[in-house]
């Protein structure tokens, strides 16, 4: 009887065998599609590795990748998503740790991998096709970020609203930081909620805070790369954050949507949409006035920007921030030999035709040098607000660059967590600017 | 049948003991590939850690630089990191404790019902299968704050006044954690303590009964004592698991609203994937080794003695 | 035997239903029913919420986040597999569950019949060093362990996934297989030692026959964990493989859209191969678990 079982077993162990086999082919066979190889276009394969988690970008991927593959007469190019969600670093680092770097690489927080030599410089016959202010080289003289999208910094960073609300009830757009209070106050008469926004993931709880710290960074903006960078020499301190801090705090113990810690980005469109609240928080953009037209398409949606006590509408406007995305070639793509069609990938993408499928596919265009030439994509409803922001004379641009020695996105990791906690009741102000001062001084040394 | 052998073999000694250092020598390679495995894949590893720990490693770079004890100084004085330890050991031993109590009271259900008994054991495992991560993701939405599903009932039910910002709720949320951990039937622990409820004599629980003992008394005195053996290999399985909870702290409350709900499993990770710092993350993972060893060996014994002493 | 287990109730304890003696239906009995029923009513409400979830659209998920399908938009299941490598994943899995416990199958058993048998303090060392693993979590050694890998190639890889598996398996392997083993008389494979089997063969064809009760338990046990693992392939795995199922699933919670619809048809999905894990090996399991972990 044993022996019958035994053979039992080894039946099933090598029917296991064989299913682990059969396994085994088809994942080598899904995970070999590293090498670049021939193909149809008589040149090499570039991979263009690229950030998901906002279906607009997804789609600008896809369409300029089609795009370009149609014409291209020296290789293919094959869109291959990173996993973004809200852990992009992390994301980023185990792709590094494979050394398995494609050509083309959609980066955030590059600092870290030019430092490394991960990154190949982007030669000037990209950066030629781009307006000057729209890169900036790193601190070697070589530039390895370009723009992935419009230059238009931190724009996105801003609130959508509820148009019709604001019709119904007289209500206008702001203009000042006091009329943006006391439009506040008046939703709030009316038994309504007037903002929501999300802090659930580390990343998107900027979205209150940038735009009421700017006018702090503004300060600092002129000179030396920006206010983290000051802060870095000693000639700014963390203690001028108080005052922002302090702001933010007041909106959410006065004016928030309760629930907000444990809000997520992806959520405020439903906030929105079912009138929980007249305005909320976007870090988006664009993308979340797509998100809300594609969810509910009669809903009136607008947009603008927290201004300032006098007025100003700052905006960063960096393009090497930890926030503003941008393109890279890949150090490793000048040794497989792909870096030329890495290039002419830039130089596509550079072009008004490329621009054109950029537009359509619903992200606007970076800015190149001949971007009067680029057809503007005006089809969602509320994208004027957007693009008469870009025309607004009270719209400044400051630069607040993050320093390149040390490891600045640990700092402000911490920071936004910290900054969660302070709004949370959690710690006191001046505990929380303590513990920043501490934070900081480990991990960004002064920078040269 | 050794004696037998012994008789008819007619060995010398030597022989007798060239066969049984050949018989180590076999055994011993039976051993050998997982024990070269474990070696490489834990052992190896952990006391890596140990080295990293004394270091500034960022995760990325090739290079490091030994830093001596300045982690495990930092460590010390860093309240986030006895905040996640504070939460670690509500998480763990929380979690270990209730899932067993849950465990045992559906065992006891379980042993009770002699219809379809498979259907029921079926479905009281069913639940098990769900992945935490998955319930966790389906769970975040549900206690959404301004339209999830729990505080939409509670306000339904007329009781608005408990309905919550409970992934938000810096003060409460860790309980809430617990509670969700322990949202479960028991799953293995529950078919560990059954299958030991059903081999009790069933001769020993009439007799009680006979001296006249109620339910009550028929588990304290004859059951309880019966269960000691499941009870210690459950309770410390759920204790090691508790340890490391990390996929609901990462998915429910990604360690927030800002730290307070970070586990030492969740900071560790934090640390070095999220902020580049891995030797300082080494530190926190030679500080939870030690916590999770400490623990189980005592435990461990304190449970084998109330085993001996019953 | 039969006669005197029979008379006294005892047989409660034994498998063979078809000779249990008829109970009544006890009010107790129905009460037990009912709990455990609305117990498991209110433990899966998750899932079932999930279920329904899984057929309605983005929108109406979006303006609605706890409404009920009004149309069943059994699509979300097609366009998972369309729009996402959501195949490559459940592929993946497949791949990481079925390689690890096949390799665990072969080396586990033996391991544990070495540590058993190898007699003297070199037993009793083994087992310890062995068991030292239940006390390592994997987040203990996961930094130099992505060194490590990343520094021999296989960081990123399937494999990488497997080897942890394998080497986190083996504490609570060696313990449940060698509590089982020390009930297993040594006088059978003595037996066949005279008949000039050798070892390999003995194990195989006669000891481990014997533990099937066992290798079932830690099969199912083993199975469901590395299948709904999350954290080790979060870590191990990068953006060039589709990743495991939970690892998709993650990646669907977009920072600033999320797919809810395909993350709910997912959830449900990544369900259906547990069920069957679990229906397929039920019976042994609940033996297994009685003869293993009890004894442990």
């Amino acid at each position: 009887m044993t022996y019958g079982f035994a053979r039992n077993v080894k039946r099933a162990i090598a029917a296991v065998s064989a299913v682990a086999a059969l396994c085994g082919v088809a994942a080598c066979g899904a995970g070999s599609k590293t090498a670049s190889s021939g193909d149809a276009n008589g040149g090499k394969t570039a991979r263009f590795l690229y950030a998901t988690g906002d279906e607009t970008w997804n789609a600008t991927v896809k369409a300029v990748v089609d795009a370009y593959n149609k014409q291209s007469t020296m290789g293919t190019v094959v869109a291959e998503p990173l996993t973004a969600g809200s852990d992009y670093a992390t994301a980023m680092k185990t792709m590094d740790a494979t050394n398995n770097w494609p050509t083309i690489v959609d980066m955030r927080d590059y600092t870290t991998y030019a430092k490394a030599g991960k990154l190949a410089p982007i030669p000037s016959e990209v950066t030629d096709l781009l307006q000057d202010d729209a890169y900036a080289p790193y601190s070697d003289g070589n530039v390895y970020l370009v723009p992935s999208s419009a230059n238009n910094g931190e724009i996105g960073i801003n609130i959508v609203y509820n148009k019709d609300y604001f019709n119904e009830h007289d209500l206008e757009v702001p203009t000042t930081w006091d009329e943006f209070i006391k439009l506040m106050d008046d939703i709030k008469a009316n038994g309504d909620t007037p903002l929501a926004t999300a802090a659930a993931e580390n990343w998107p709880s900027d979205q209150i805070f940038k735009p009421i710290a700017n006018s702090v960074f503004a300060k600092h903006s002129a000179e030396h790369g920006g206010y983290w960078m000051d802060v870095a020499n000693g000639k700014a301190s963390l203690d001028e954050l108080k005052e922002p801090m302090e702001k933010v705090k007041m909106l959410i113990d006065n004016y928030v949507l309760s629930g907000w810690q444990s809000t997520q980005d992806a959520q405020t469109t439903t906030l929105l949409v079912t009138g929980k609240t007249v305005m909320a928080t976007t870090s988006a953009g664009l993308g979340r006035l797509k998100d809300i037209n594609k969810v509910k398409s009669d809903f009136n949606a607008g947009m603008f920007l927290i201004p300032d006590e006098e007025g100003n509408l700052n905006v960063v406007k960096n393009a090497v921030g930890d926030t503003s995305t941008g393109l890279a070639l890949s150090a490793q793509s000048k040794e497989n030999g792909t870096y030329d069609l890495g290039v002419d990938f830039l130089k596509y993408f550079y072009s008004v035709e490329g621009s054109n499928v950029v537009e359509q596919s619903g992200t606007i265009s970076a800015n190149i040098k001949d971007s009067d030439k680029v057809t503007r994509n005006e089809s969602i409803p509320g994208s004027e607000d957007y693009f008469n922001l870009l025309k607004n004379p009270k719209l400044k641009w400051i630069s607040n660059e993050s320093p390149t020695e040390g490891t600045f996105s640990s700092f402000n990791s911490f920071f936004r967590q910290a900054r969660v906690a302070y709004q949370d009741n959690q710690k006191d102000l001046d505990t929380t600017i303590a513990e920043l001062k501490a934070e900081f001084a480990k991990d960004v040394p002064a920078q040269n | 049948m050794a004696t037998v052998r012994r008789g008819t073999s007619g060995a010398s000694h030597n022989a007798i003991h060239a066969q049984a250092r050949r018989n180590k020598l076999m055994m011993f390679l039976f051993t050998l590939p997982m024990l070269v495995l474990f070696l490489w894949i834990v052992i190896f590893p952990s006391l890596q850690s140990i080295q990293l720990s004394f270091t500034n490693y960022d995760g990325i770079s090739a290079k490091y630089d030994y830093v001596g004890l300045r982690n495990y100084q930092e460590i010390i004085g860093s309240g986030r990191f006895w905040n996640s330890t504070k939460n670690t050991l509500i998480l763990g031993i929380g979690s270990a404790f209730i899932i067993n109590v849950i465990s045992l009271a559906v065992a006891l259900l379980l042993d009770h019902i002699k219809h379809f008994a498979g259907f029921f054991r079926t479905i009281v495992y069913l639940p098990s299968l769900v992945s935490a991560f998955i319930v966790s993701t389906i769970w975040k939405y549900m206690l959404n704050s301004n339209f999830g599903a729990v505080n939409e009932i509670l306000t339904k039910m007329g009781l608005d006044s408990l309905a919550h910002d409970w992934l938000g709720d810096s003060k409460h949320i860790i309980w809430v954690l617990l509670f969700l951990i322990c949202f479960t039937l028991g799953g293995n622990t529950t078919l560990i303590y059954l299958s030991n409820l059903q081999s009790v004599p069933q001769e020993l629980v009439e007799a009680a009964e006979v001296d006249g003992a109620n339910g009550l008394q028929v588990f304290r005195h004859v059951t309880w004592p019966m269960l000691a053996g499941s009870v210690t290999v459950n309770f410390t399985l759920a204790l090691i698991g508790g340890w490391v909870i990390f996929d609901q702290v990462m998915v429910l409350t990604g360690g927030g609203p800002g730290f307070v709900s970070e586990t030492m499993a969740f900071f560790i990770y934090r640390l070095g994937f999220g902020e580049y710092r891995a030797g300082f993350g080494s530190a926190a993972a030679v500080i939870l080794f030690i916590v999770v060893m400490i623990t189980t060996l005592i435990t461990n014994k304190y449970m084998r003695s109330r085993e001996i002493q019953q | 035997m039969s006669a005197t287990t029979v008379s006294s109730k005892a047989i409660r304890a034994s498998k063979k239903k078809d000779k249990k003696v008829k109970e009544k239906f006890t009010l107790g009995e129905g009460v037990c029913m009912l709990v455990t029923a609305v117990l498991f009513c209110i433990v899966a409400f998750p899932v079932f919420y999930a279920f329904l979830q899984s057929f309605r659209t983005y929108a109406e998920i979006t303006i609605d986040p706890m409404g009920m399908p009004t149309v069943w938009h059994w699509e979300n299941y097609v366009r998972l597999f369309q729009d996402t490598d959501f195949l490559g994943a459940t592929f993946n899995t497949l791949f990481i569950t079925v390689i690890s416990l096949a390799i665990l199958i072969i080396i586990l058993p033996m391991a544990a019949y070495g540590v058993e048998r190898i007699g003297g303090k070199a037993s009793g060392f083994l087992y310890l060093l062995f068991l030292s693993g239940l006390m390592i979590p994997f987040q203990v050694r996961m930094i130099p362990l992505v060194r490590m890998f990343n520094a021999i190639g296989i960081y990123g890889d399937l494999w990488a996934v497997i080897l942890v598996h394998l080497g986190g398996a083996a504490g609570f392997g060696i313990l449940l297989y060698c509590s089982f083993l020390k009930g297993v008389p040594v006088s059978l494979e003595e037996a066949a030692s005279l008949d000039g089997a050798g070892r390999l063969r003995i194990f195989w064809q006669i000891v481990f026959p014997m533990l099937m009760p066992v290798t079932s338990a830690f099969v199912i046990t083993n199975a469901l964990s590395f299948w709904n693992d999350f954290f080790i392939p979060l870590v191990m795995l990068d953006a060039s493989s589709a990743g495991t199922i939970n690892v998709a699933i993650n990646r669907m919670v977009g920072l600033l859209t999320s797919q809810w619809e395909l993350i709910y048809a997912g959830a449900i999905i990544s369900l259906i191969p547990s069920l069957i894990i679990f229906a397929a090996f039920q019976r042994y399991f609940i033996k297994g678990m009685a003869v293993g972990a009890v004894k442990g």
